[in-house]
């Protein structure tokens, strides 16, 4: 087990270098710059863009970029707060959007692991078709307009809620955002949910503890879940990745200083550091999250860590 | 493990374990929502967007400009009627060449850590702004002042730092000369780029200057006491400051704090709430709110107007014909196209805008005193149509850039100016990019002579309260747009340089506006923006200056 | 130990099978073939059959609407911004009268002997017209991403699984690079470089949409090239080339079908966020996802701007969804023999 974790830890880091490159070329065909475009003649651009050392080739700058990371050192922002460390940019943001991406995350478990065990249970009946309804719901309708719904309603009509988000009261503003961002998770988890658990609970071994007579739901439950799980798990991977990307637009929306807002100013603003920064984060976190889903399973499903060591 | 969780789900926990849980989810609840704060006197403006750099002389952007404002003061300051007042001097005097101005500066000015603000620190700033090392994005902005020896921020001007034309006479005296006299210099000392810096501090804090409220000094009326990237930023009063004692009254609030919101619904929803007392409205809201106490319209100093690919070197395209300009221009109805932006945008029937400068004599606004020098008649925009058709022998079709990501207003204005043309026989294809592509494409062509597009829909922002802001963009030597005319090239030399009287000056202007926009259609002004708001009526004082930086410094409470 | 509960045994619990006294009559069933089965199997499930009938009520709107009234998607009447709903029969009811907070608004605008179906947005517009184009142009965008999807992801999964080894190692990585970088990094990149309009959007939906499809083609490859039909073939002399095509294809066609069908609505649902971002189709063209972003805005002034494209896109995604699903369950076999 060891050996294979280790050289999927190598083989991500080396996927991850390979990324970073991609991204530095992928920012040098960005057109424009990140100065003020405007006001500025060409030849003024091109003084600036010596002072920040943008003018010499992608390589050298990749490997300075890559050498000052080792450091701790994320260069830092022209054109959203210039000349702003970046690491302390983006760790202020990550644990903001971490926080919404996790409720948001456990808001989304629970509703969608109670609607799709109980449309399992209740397979082709009218509350099956209810719960599918409104989970389709949840994949169908744009999250910003749930965010919209969610903030008119709760927060603005009947006052349950903080519109935006509060500095001061950071978990409590962040349930509406975190609601709002949970139903496309929510609804994701409840169809996998549901239909693995009808494909298992027509397996041969329910069939088999059903026809020992245990008619109690939580033992079916319990050995039923085991094998559910394990696909949920799967996908709720990259699930919680899609999560903090799609956050930028419950970001803006509820006015939370979170990195998905920063990566889209990025982009737009021509901040090559900052995007190149925020793009990385990302992957770093999909890739950690495989990892950690690849051994989950194995530590979950027997079968999996059994041919594995055989291998 | 799992049954455990099982067994919650399935809600087969004993009635107690339900009531503790239940009494902490409540708990919970009312302990974050409980603390109400001490009453103080708090005003919370929206802003859509962070400030970019609290240093004066890095920043580009107004919503730095209007932070920086607030807790940094120059030599003058605009009253509510754009003039320029004394602010940090004490008093000017102006010598008989009009280039000269001597500054003597309050006694009582002293930055927020004690040490007082002498002629010295202008010195300081000034040189560092236009220093080439520095690389300022602003460095221009002196040159445009016409200060002596300004353009040194360009290595091949033949001038250095060192010659510039400003000198502390002593430590309350600044002595400035200017190249030639001019009639927006004072207003232009109230921008923050002109504002002094304390060498000592700026130097001690190294690169870390201004990127955080314990790395700054303050010289104006307010001290920023909070800056949360992307969050908020919040100003307590200064009692350094040199006019603190008449500026504090029992109606100034005790904090105001920046809440940085961009979706315009949650921040009307916001503002309904009674949380923030100022809102910036869509097009789309003002409709709903024009009704409502607070409602004020303010117009920006960004003029759209159509840049026209009139590069000859590509070769004869249609925009080359001057009839086929003109029936563009007078095919589009300006007016309607206001209308529905309907977010306080208003028809340019002129390259000026509003509420920029004034006649020096009448006092009228220049925009008044020319009137409309362009305007919405469909006849004739077909008659200069089938005109361009005879002479060019074929029909025109039109590729428009514009921008797809600075908002709504422009893609509207973009499709609305397509229905227009088409209604009077061009095709037009519209063509939306992203504003740095639209920039850079438009570059290209003009500097390079490649033609990637017909027009473009584009703005211009005054930097003084000046028409020659303007005006100096269509000259044959700065060359915007490849447009090229011998008078209007006249007209705009003499006033920029020859003229001695203002009124002279005035008048050049004038016709030099009318040769642009009646006669050649070089470009075709479309709309100047504008914005619609809610203030609470609680609070007043906000100041909106059309060629300057919105100043928030005077906001009180009204009763 | 036994979690389990003790049962008692009674002496009749079981009987021996010939002693029931039941006559056992063996059922024949006619000979169907596996197309036949699934279809039977697909229209048991009343599901299924809504969410077909539902895209096909649609697929035929799209086509036919924009053309039922005088407007055009992108003709313009200037005082007529944001009307609510008219028509012609159901405004005698009181309902859809156009009426707005109260007031009679066709009246106030001149515009009386206008009738806007669903209303007019912002600029004037015909909302009807706009959003069967808009659906039109949606499942355009949805159906070519994803069709492209399908043949190259197919192929390289095929390739990928088939030969595997350092071949199967290097695509995977390289599919693993291409997932690990935002999609909305390169989506805006493309955007930036590429000219605005339906083609880059739907390169941009492809570039990592395909992975999904390459991943079922190999998961399925590598299950079926270990059957024995296949060894069978090998040792026949089928080339590599027609036992991938003759034997592994139709093997995993099903799967692929399945997983396209559930593509579509993620095809679209994405267009409408990269419509929310400003990097939708170019105005004055409209998609689903560009009309919801621009009714977004005005949700809490005018909400029929929003509510009409964002109920016709929920009906269309929820009926992808059923259809998969129906199909789906047709395709499995356990359910097949019910």
């Amino acid at each position: 087990m060891k050996k294979y974790i280790s050289k999927r830890i190598l083989v991500s880091i080396a996927t991850l270098l390979f990324i970073l490159l991609v991204l530095f070329i992928l920012m040098d065909l960005m057109p424009g710059s990140p100065f003020n475009d405007e006001k500025l003649s060409e030849a003024q651009i091109a003084v600036l863009y010596t002072k920040y050392g943008l003018d010499k080739p992608v390589a050298v700058r990749f490997f300075l970029y890559i050498k000052n990371m080792l450091s701790g050192d994320l260069g830092v922002s022209y054109s959203i707060n210039k000349n702003f460390a970046i690491s302390q940019m983006v760790k202020e943001r990550l644990g903001i959007s971490i926080l919404v991406g996790a409720m948001a995350m456990g808001f989304g478990t629970v509703f969608g692991l109670i609607l799709g065990i109980v449309s399992a249970l209740k397979h082709n009946s009218w509350i099956d078709n209810f719960c599918s309804a409104i989970s389709v719901i949840g994949v169908s309708v744009p999250s910003y307009v749930c965010a919209m719904l969610l903030a008119y309603f709760i927060a603005f009509k009947f006052k349950l809620f903080p519109i935006l988000y509060n500095k001061s009261m950071p978990i409590f503003s962040l349930i509406l955002p975190a609601l709002a961002l949970s139903v496309s998770p929510m609804a994701n988890i409840a169809r996998f949910t549901r239909s693995e658990m009808i494909d298992v609970l027509s397996s041969d071994y329910i069939s088999l503890v059903q026809s020992m007579g245990i008619k109690d739901y939580k033992m079916i439950i319990t050995h039923a879940m085991r094998n559910t799980l394990i696909p949920v798990i799967t996908v709720m991977g990259p699930i919680l990745i899609n999560l903090l990307t799609g956050s930028s637009v419950i970001e803006k929306i509820f006015g939370i200083p979170g990195i998905g807002s920063l990566m889209i100013n990025g982009i737009q603003q021509n901040d090559y550091n900052v995007t190149i920064a925020c793009a990385f984060v990302y992957s770093v976190m999909y890739i950690i999250m495989m990892l950690i889903v690849d051994i989950l399973y194995g530590v979950i499903d027997p079968r999996i860590r059994i041919s594995k060591e055989e291998n | 493990m799992w049954c455990k969780l099982n067994a919650l789900l399935k809600g087969r926990i004993s009635e107690m374990k339900k009531l503790l849980v239940c009494l902490m989810i409540l708990a919970l609840l009312v302990g974050c929502n409980g603390e109400k704060p001490v009453k103080e006197k708090v005003v919370t403006i929206q802003v859509p967007s962070d400030v970019i750099s609290m240093d004066t002389q890095i920043a580009t952007d107004g919503g730095s400009f209007s932070a920086q404002d607030m807790c940094m003061a120059g030599l003058i300051e605009l009253d509510e009627n754009n003039l320029p007042v004394c602010d940090l001097a004490e008093s000017y005097t102006i010598d008989e060449t009009g280039t000269v101005y001597t500054f003597k500066i309050k006694e009582n000015a002293i930055w927020s850590n004690g040490t007082p603000i002498t002629a010295h620190d202008f010195v300081y700033a000034w040189k560092r702004v236009v220093n080439p090392d520095f690389a300022s994005e602003y460095n221009w902005f002196l040159e445009t002042a016409n200060i002596v020896g300004a353009s040194c921020y360009d290595p091949e001007s033949g001038y250095t730092v060192d010659d510039l034309g400003v000198v502390a006479l002593d430590d309350k005296t600044l002595q400035v000369t200017l190249t030639q006299p001019s009639g927006f210099f004072l207003s232009m000392l109230a921008f923050p780029t002109l504002f002094p810096l304390n060498e000592e501090f700026v130097e001690a804090q190294g690169d870390q200057y201004a990127l955080s409220v314990d790395n700054m000094i303050y010289s104006g009326p307010w001290v920023m006491s909070a800056w949360e990237a992307n969050y908020s930023y919040e100003f307590t009063i200064n009692d350094k400051y040199w006019n603190y004692e008449n500026f504090k009254t029992d109606k100034t609030p005790d904090k105001i704090i920046f809440r940085v919101v961009n979706d315009t619904q949650t921040a009307l929803m916001e503002y309904e709430s009674g949380l923030l007392d100022t809102v910036n409205l869509s097009g789309e809201q003002v409709e709903a709110n024009k009704e409502k106490p607070g409602f004020t319209r303010r117009l920006s100093g960004y003029l759209f107007y159509l840049l026209i690919n009139i590069n000859k070197t590509v070769g004869p395209t249609a925009m080359t014909n001057v009839n086929a300009r003109l029936a563009m221009s007078y095919a589009i109805d300006r007016e309607t196209i206001a209308t529905v932006l309907n977010d306080g945008s208003v028809a340019a029937e002129g390259i000026i805008p509003f509420s920029l400068a004034n006649n020096p004599e009448t006092g009228k606004d220049f925009r008044d005193d020319n009137g409309s020098v362009m305007e919405y008649n469909e006849v004739k925009a077909k008659e200069y149509y089938d005109k361009a058709v005879a002479e060019l022998g074929n029909d025109v079709t039109i590729n428009l850039i514009y921008d797809t990501d600075q908002g709504d207003s422009e893609i509207k204005a973009a499709e609305q100016i397509q229905f227009f043309l088409e209604k009077v026989g061009f095709t037009v294809e519209l063509n939306g990019k992203p504003k740095n592509t639209r920039l850079m494409m438009q570059r290209a062509t003009l500097e390079g002579g490649k033609a990637e597009f017909d027009v473009s829909l584009t703005r211009w922002g005054p930097d003084y309260g000046d028409p020659q802001t303007y005006m100096d963009l269509f000259t044959s030597w700065r060359s915007t747009g490849g447009y090229a005319s011998e008078a209007y090239d006249m007209l705009v030399k003499h006033a920029e340089a020859a003229d001695t009287d203002p009124l002279t000056r005035w008048e050049d202007f004038l016709a030099a506006e009318k040769v642009l926009v009646t006669e050649d259609a070089g470009i075709v002004p479309i709309f100047q923006a504008g914005s619609a708001m809610l203030i609470s009526p609680k609070i007043t004082g906000i100041r909106f200056h059309v060629a300057a930086v919105d100043s928030y410094r005077h906001i009180v409470f009204v009763d | 130990m036994s979690v389990y509960n003790e049962r008692d045994f009674h002496e009749d619990d079981f009987l021996y099978a010939h002693e029931s006294g039941k006559k056992i009559i063996d059922k024949s069933y006619k000979a169907t073939s596996y197309l036949k089965d699934v279809l039977s199997n697909f229209k048991r499930n009343k599901g299924a059959i809504i969410g077909f009938v539902i895209i096909v009520i649609v697929i035929l709107m799209a086509f036919i609407g924009p053309s039922m009234n005088e407007h055009t998607y992108k003709s313009i009447i200037h005082g007529h911004e944001c009307l609510t709903p008219r028509i012609p029969f159901l405004e005698k009811l009181g309902i859809f009268d156009g009426s707005y907070h109260g007031q009679n608004y066709y009246a106030a605008k001149g515009a009386s002997d206008y009738y806007y179906w669903f209303g007019a947005d912002t600029q004037g517009r015909d909302i009807w017209t706009r959003v069967w184009l808009g659906t039109r142009v949606s499942l355009v965008i949805a159906f070519s991403a994803v069709v492209i999807d399908i043949c190259f992801g197919m192929v390289y999964g095929l390739i990928s699984g088939f030969f595997g080894g350092i071949i199967d190692i290097v695509m995977q990585r390289i599919a693993e690079i291409l997932n690990g970088i935002p999609t909305l990094v390169v989506v805006t990149l493309l955007g930036l470089v590429l000219p605005a309009g339906m083609v880059s959007i739907i390169f941009a939906l492809m570039i990592t949409g395909w992975i999904p499809m390459e991943r079922i083609a190999r998961a399925q490859v590598m299950k079926v090239k270990e059957q024995e039909y296949v060894l069978a073939s090998r040792t026949l002399g089928a080339s590599r080339l027609s036992i991938i095509f003759q034997e592994i294809l139709p093997n995993i066609f099903g799967q692929v079908i399945i997983t396209s069908m559930l593509s579509i609505p993620s095809a679209i649902f994405l267009e409408a966020y990269l419509s929310f971002l400003g990097l939708g189709v170019p105005a004055p063209l409209a998609s689903l996802g560009s009309l919801v972003s621009d009714g977004y805005k005005s949700m809490t002034t005018f909400p029929h701007i929003l509510a009409v494209p964002v109920v016709i896109m929920s009906l269309l995604m929820l009926s992808f969804n059923l259809f998969a699903d129906g199909l789906r369950d047709a395709f499995d076999p356990k359910q097949l023999n019910k």
